[in-house]
């Protein structure tokens, strides 16, 4: 299935990514770095942790991953043909 | 393979797709160039850290606006991109004028996207050391850190590791050996090339930051001259001229093929040569004295050929005078600087009446010419 969002006009989300971020939560700090960065807001802090909300509208630019000091982040792109698509980049 | 590059090395670019007119593309783009440059406070320009650039790329019926920033700054805190972009493209779209004015009642935001690239890798020693190879692969472009430091441009330097990779990978697949060893050969290749090395060590960009972090007029006039204005010929000349002596010792026809390609490009740019609703290729007709110009162009590059042709038959000039004298031509450079910047200016000036009617020629002959005088083979 493939998703569009009002507020990230143009892009589209193809289902099927799965878990191509995930965070590891005996390493994460709380820091906050992997929400101020993601543009998407893929990220929340909960009980002074990173959690992720949705990775819908994640446009799979890994600075999530870079800016992660702890390395609690792992970053993996998805599948071909899921993900983030769009016609104009 | 390698370590994983540090946040302050990475820029995230964010990137606003806008539909143009093509005709007001090229009147507001298309026949300038425009440089903005604003204080930190001002808010105009991603105005964290060392790593911040602004840029519109013209396309044919669009505009990609490209706003970027570090992920980390030079107080090694994150910043709050999420908020900070969204602040910049307000004020840059509402505060400056000419976007204000010209390109907001003629644009209409399409897409929104961005990505990471990879901007200062080439600064830090250590990082430019780390292999760009490993048995059976081989990074090209941003992904080997490759990209400008010196103008940010990640294009050239993309471009020119692609041919050195596919010259050697072409070498590994003819030996039958993909080994991490044989394909050293590549970083070799890399680390020799004038161009990506020159434009992965310059600092024009980074020292643009300095100065504006410092408010110094006199510092921005400066970088600015040295990266954009005739100071490049103080450090650009040697790697340049290096560079296209080693193409034009390969193929003496290299500089009409690019003559060529540039006047292809101008023409694809012109005027639709392709009917998209009748699926076929547009015929221009053009008149007897397009066709003598043609024949004028033609006989132009011919005689370029045949200069560079000898010249390289003579390769004793080459290898005794040119070669040399490309060595040391930023040094003299530097030292002639000061004398040619007036006559460069004066120059211009003398030019100016003329040159907008030498221009309109031009456009007029390309746009008129058969496309098939201008390919390359």
């Amino acid at each position: 299935m493939v998703k569009t969002f009002k507020d990230f006009p143009g892009v589209q989300w193809v289902e099927g990514a799965g878990e191509f971020i995930k965070i590891n939560d005996e390493k994460c700090i709380g820091c906050g770095n992997c929400v101020k960065v993601c543009l998407a807001g893929c990220f929340e802090i909960m009980e002074k942790k990173a959690k992720i909300k949705s990775l819908e509208k994640c446009m799979e630019c890994a600075a999530c991953w870079y800016v992660c000091q702890e390395e609690a982040i792992f970053f993996s792109w998805p599948p071909g043909g899921t993900g983030y698509k769009s016609d104009w980049g | 393979m390698r370590e994983k590059y540090p946040p302050e090395t990475i820029s995230l670019a964010d990137t606003y797709d806008y539909i143009m007119r093509k005709e007001d593309i090229d009147k507001i783009f298309g026949y300038s160039v425009k440089m903005c440059w604003g204080w930190d406070e001002q808010k105009i320009s991603p105005p964290l850290g060392y790593g911040n650039g602004l840029m519109v790329w013209p396309y044919r019926s669009s505009i990609h606006f490209m706003q970027d920033q570090c992920l980390r700054t030079d107080k090694k805190s994150v910043p709050n991109l999420g908020k900070l972009f969204d602040e910049y493209h307000h004020n840059i779209t509402s505060k400056l004028l000419w976007w204000k004015d010209l390109v907001a009642p003629r644009a209409k935001l399409r897409a929104r996207m961005w990505e990471g690239f990879e901007i200062y890798v080439g600064l830090n020693k250590k990082l430019r050391k780390m292999p760009n190879h490993t048995d059976g692969m081989i990074l090209i472009g941003d992904a080997a850190g490759l990209e400008s430091t010196e103008l940010c441009d990640g294009v050239p330097a993309a471009w020119y590791s692609a041919e050195i990779a596919a010259q050697v990978a072409i070498e590994a697949i003819k030996a039958n050996d993909v080994s991490k060893a044989f394909l050293k050969k590549y970083d070799d290749k890399v680390k020799a090339h004038s161009i990506i090395q020159w434009s992965i060590k310059g600092r024009n960009r980074y020292n643009l930051r300095i100065a504006q972090q410092e408010h110094d007029i006199k510092k921005l006039k400066k970088y600015i001259h040295q990266g954009w204005g005739l100071g490049s010929l103080t450090h650009f000349t040697t790697p340049f001229m290096k560079l296209l002596l080693a193409y034009v010792k390969e193929d003496p026809t290299i500089i009409t093929k690019w003559i060529k390609m540039y006047f292809r490009y101008y023409q694809n740019w012109l005027h639709e040569s392709y009917d998209y609703v009748k699926k076929k290729v547009i015929k221009v007709t053009a008149s007897k004295r397009v066709r003598k110009k043609e024949r004028k162009f033609l006989s132009t590059l011919r005689f370029i050929d045949l200069i560079m042709k000898s010249m390289l038959r003579i390769r004793r000039v080459l290898k005794i005078i040119i070669i040399p004298l490309s060595n040391s031509l930023n040094t003299l450079m530097r030292k002639s600087l000061p004398i040619i910047e007036p006559i460069n200016s004066a120059i211009i000036k003398l030019l100016n009446p003329i040159s907008n009617k030498l221009s309109n020629k031009m456009i007029k002959f390309v746009d008129k010419a058969n496309p098939s005088i201008f390919y390359v083979y």
